[in-house]
């Protein structure tokens, strides 16, 4: 590696840990920050006739750790929420409507409603595992009412768009069903645990009845299981985003 | 330097940690007051005693929310040597919140002063 290369790769690894420090930001700021801490960089190179490792050092010095500056940015922790249009801070660290928004310390939780806080989407995709698990523990009862608060939450919330909680329910009713009826036997001729039903033989499409009689209903409900989980993943990792989100818009719309 | 000294330097820091928070995006806004500037630029005059900054990169994440909060504007500008450099300038809100600024600081400064000085 000759000493241009050793450079370059010592401002990329600035960057990238930079890059890893402000991942808390909405993408547009942290790219802001990125750009304006690059440009910084590479001016001051500019400004060197024949940059050194040990100058490439000092300007980084002088830029500082870079968890130094995401803490600064508000990232990740720092998202705070503040009664929106007042103008005004917490009395506490935030001392003006600009620095507030992200240096402020997460406390106002009153401030934001109860269905878009950042507990919520794990509240309701957990609902879902509960059901699950009610399911497997043999609680039917409580499974339903589980599940169905999973859903009510999954409506009622504004963390998830439209489109996302269409697809959510189509989800959580069909694949239940799906492998409620495939474990069940509620599904004429397929039920796993019923043996009176009739020329099973040609029924399932891997051979019937032998070393693995099920095959299957078995493969059938074990891809709607990971299907729902990815599901399940992918609105927790929406929902949890849009609440960190909402209460950040909330700091910035308030100063 | 005795341990003394350390603790003393680290409760300074901090102090001026919680000082600049409410000043230091106004002294940005005064540095554009005269015409616009580029983050360089800044980050240097800002740094130049050790007060008002002392690591450069946090300027950035600020000048990021002046800009969001409409108080400053950016545009594209070739330099002379190496790539476009970003300027900033204030605009008319940025105008406004630097006055509203050095209206309540006075007094507030003043009276920070009377109070040090009435407590010796």
């Amino acid at each position: 590696m000759n000493t241009a290369d050793r450079r370059i790769a010592e401002v990329e690894r600035y960057i990238h840990e930079l890059a890893i420090a402000l991942s808390g930001l909405p993408a547009d700021e942290r790219e802001d920050v990125i750009a304006g801490i690059r440009e910084h960089i590479d001016g001051s190179l500019l400004a060197i006739a024949d940059p050194t490792s040990a100058d490439v050092q000092r300007v980084l010095d002088e830029l500082g750790d870079p968890l130094a500056i995401a803490a600064d940015a508000g990232a990740p922790a720092a998202a705070a929420s503040r009664p929106p249009g007042t103008g005004t801070t917490p009395p506490s660290r935030a001392a003006t409507p600009l620095s507030g928004a992200a240096s402020a310390p997460r406390q106002d939780s009153a401030n934001v409603p109860l269905l878009e806080r950042d507990w919520v989407p794990m509240a309701v995709i957990g609902s879902f595992v509960l059901a699950g698990f009610f399911v497997w523990l043999g609680g039917p009862v409580l499974a339903f009412a589980a599940w169905l608060v999973g859903l009510v939450g999954l409506l009622a919330s504004p963390l998830w768009h439209a489109v996302e909680k269409l697809f959510g329910v189509v989800v959580f009713v069909a694949g239940p069903a799906i492998v409620g009826g495939l474990v069940l036997g509620y599904v004429p001729g397929r039920g796993l645990f019923r043996d009176n039903a009739g020329p099973r033989v040609t029924d399932s499409w891997f051979g019937g009845y032998g070393a693995w009689p099920h095959l299957f209903e078995l493969a059938t409900a074990g891809i709607v299981v990971v299907l729902l989980a990815a599901v399940g993943a992918w609105l927790l990792a929406r929902g949890s985003a849009r609440a960190r989100g909402s209460s950040r818009v909330r700091g910035s719309v308030g100063g | 330097m005795v341990p003394g000294d350390a603790r003393q330097a680290a409760l300074d820091s901090r102090l001026l940690t919680n000082l600049r928070r409410g000043a230091l995006e106004y002294c940005v806004l005064a540095l554009l007051r005269n015409g616009e500037s580029y983050g360089l630029d800044i980050a240097h005059a800002l740094s130049a005693d050790g007060v008002l900054i002392t690591s450069e990169g946090t300027l950035y994440p600020l000048l990021s929310r002046l800009r969001k909060s409409g108080l400053v504007a950016t545009s594209w500008r070739e330099s002379a040597a190496g790539p476009p450099r970003r300027y900033y300038k204030l605009t008319a809100d940025g105008i406004a919140a630097l006055a509203a600024f050095e209206r309540t600081w006075e007094p507030f400064r003043n009276a920070v002063d009377r109070a040090l000085k009435g407590a010796r």
